[in-house]
């Protein structure tokens, strides 16, 4: 939960705080929990519908500045620090991660659902409330639309020193 | 070179590939796009993301603890209980019911020394893990019913795909703050531990003040 909520928010504390409002909000449903038969997918939507509520709604209202989820560069560079030896595949990850901040919040979810996290399609139809047929098409022109962000990004990646 | 054989060819992660492979690319406009989605594919499915802070899932079972004052009945069997459920990647400890004191066994004569308090978690697997080690360590103040003389223990089990529930038959051994129960699962050489906050006494009565909580 705490690895979709920062792919979501890209923020850590955002995501921490995101989890715990969630978690806290599910204590009463308990029973509820116990009785569902696939735990990951019913928290993700739980997770998702919460996310929508707190941050995309927030988005649109004229008297809250906050904006879609910028690309966490400062985690990548960290890691830059940590890993050294895979900075060539940090820099491509984090060129990705800048490519999926820049594409539709809804072909973003099915993207990070799907390919990132592993879930079917029918799940992500799910999690979203949407059709399977609306998940593949934006599978579809979310991959597209990656692609060429990624080519018209930096894909160079600097020679060692 | 065929685009069926191009295409398999780029699944099947070659650190260098064939030359014919390279000139078919060259010439097959779909074939480059196939090979560049395949490589946006891979880097998605690394993409990295942080682990929480340390003392995050303490924290949220305090906030959830906190805020929620439901009462639930201490299901029927005590102890340990595995049924099907969840994923090493997501563990959720579902509820710490409000026990009251544990119902003495008709005939029996041995009295019952504390309440217990049932702890339950879900652990939530994407797949079945055979053969997974599950260590619970105790700490000072705490046991388990039926281990009091053992603070760790360990044995293996089978857990399915979806939710397995484990029930931990707590009781407290004298009074004191919070006390945590480490939990460590093991399989193929992957481990994920948990760490579980119990607080609070034995009230008046003999029954816990812990009620719920959730991670």
């Amino acid at each position: 939960m705490h690895r979709m909520a920062y792919r979501w928010t890209q923020d850590r504390a955002e995501a921490e705080d995101l989890v715990q409002d969630v978690l806290t909000r599910l204590f009463p449903r308990l029973d509820e929990l116990e009785a569902v038969e696939k735990t990951g997918p019913w928290l993700m939507r739980v997770l998702y519908r919460r996310f929508v509520d707190l941050y995309r709604r927030n988005a649109s209202s004229p008297i809250d500045d906050t904006a879609e989820p910028l690309a966490d560069d400062d985690f990548f560079a960290e890691r830059m620090q940590d890993q050294r030896d895979h900075v060539e595949q940090l820099i491509l990850q984090r060129e990705l991660n800048r490519a999926l901040a820049t594409i539709d919040a809804g072909w973003r979810d099915v993207i990070l659902l799907h390919e990132v996290e592993g879930h079917s399609v029918l799940e992500v139809a799910d999690i979203l409330d949407i059709s399977v047929g609306t998940v593949k098409s934006r599978l579809h022109r979310a991959r597209k639309k990656l692609r060429s962000a990624l080519e018209s990004g930096t894909k160079t990646v600097p020679e060692p020193c | 070179m065929e685009c069926k054989l191009a295409q398999a060819q780029l699944e099947q992660l070659k650190p260098s590939n064939e030359p014919e492979l390279l000139a078919h690319l060259r010439k097959c406009g779909e074939c480059r796009d196939f090979a560049e989605d395949l490589r946006i594919l891979r880097l998605l499915r690394s993409l990295p993301a942080p682990e929480p802070t340390p003392g995050f899932e303490e924290r949220v079972l305090r906030a959830a603890s906190a805020g929620d004052e439901v009462a639930r009945r201490v299901p029927s069997a005590i102890g340990w209980k595995l049924a099907t459920a969840a994923s090493l990647l997501l563990a959720v400890i579902l509820a710490l019911p409000e026990p009251g004191p544990v119902e003495p066994v008709p005939g029996l004569a041995q009295a019952v020394t504390a309440a217990v308090i049932p702890v339950t978690l879900a652990l939530n697997s994407g797949r079945d893990l055979a053969g997974a080690r599950i260590r619970v360590v105790m700490p000072e103040h705490l046991q388990l019913q039926g281990f009091e003389n053992q603070r760790d223990l360990q044995w293996h089990t089978d857990l399915k795909a979806g939710a397995n529930r484990l029930t931990l038959p707590v009781q407290r051994r004298s009074r004191s703050g919070v006390e945590t129960i480490l939990i460590e699962i093991e399989h193929n050489g992957a481990r994920r531990e948990f760490r579980v906050p119990v607080r609070g006494g034995i009230n008046a009565q003999g029954g816990a003040e812990e009620k719920v909580q959730t991670i």
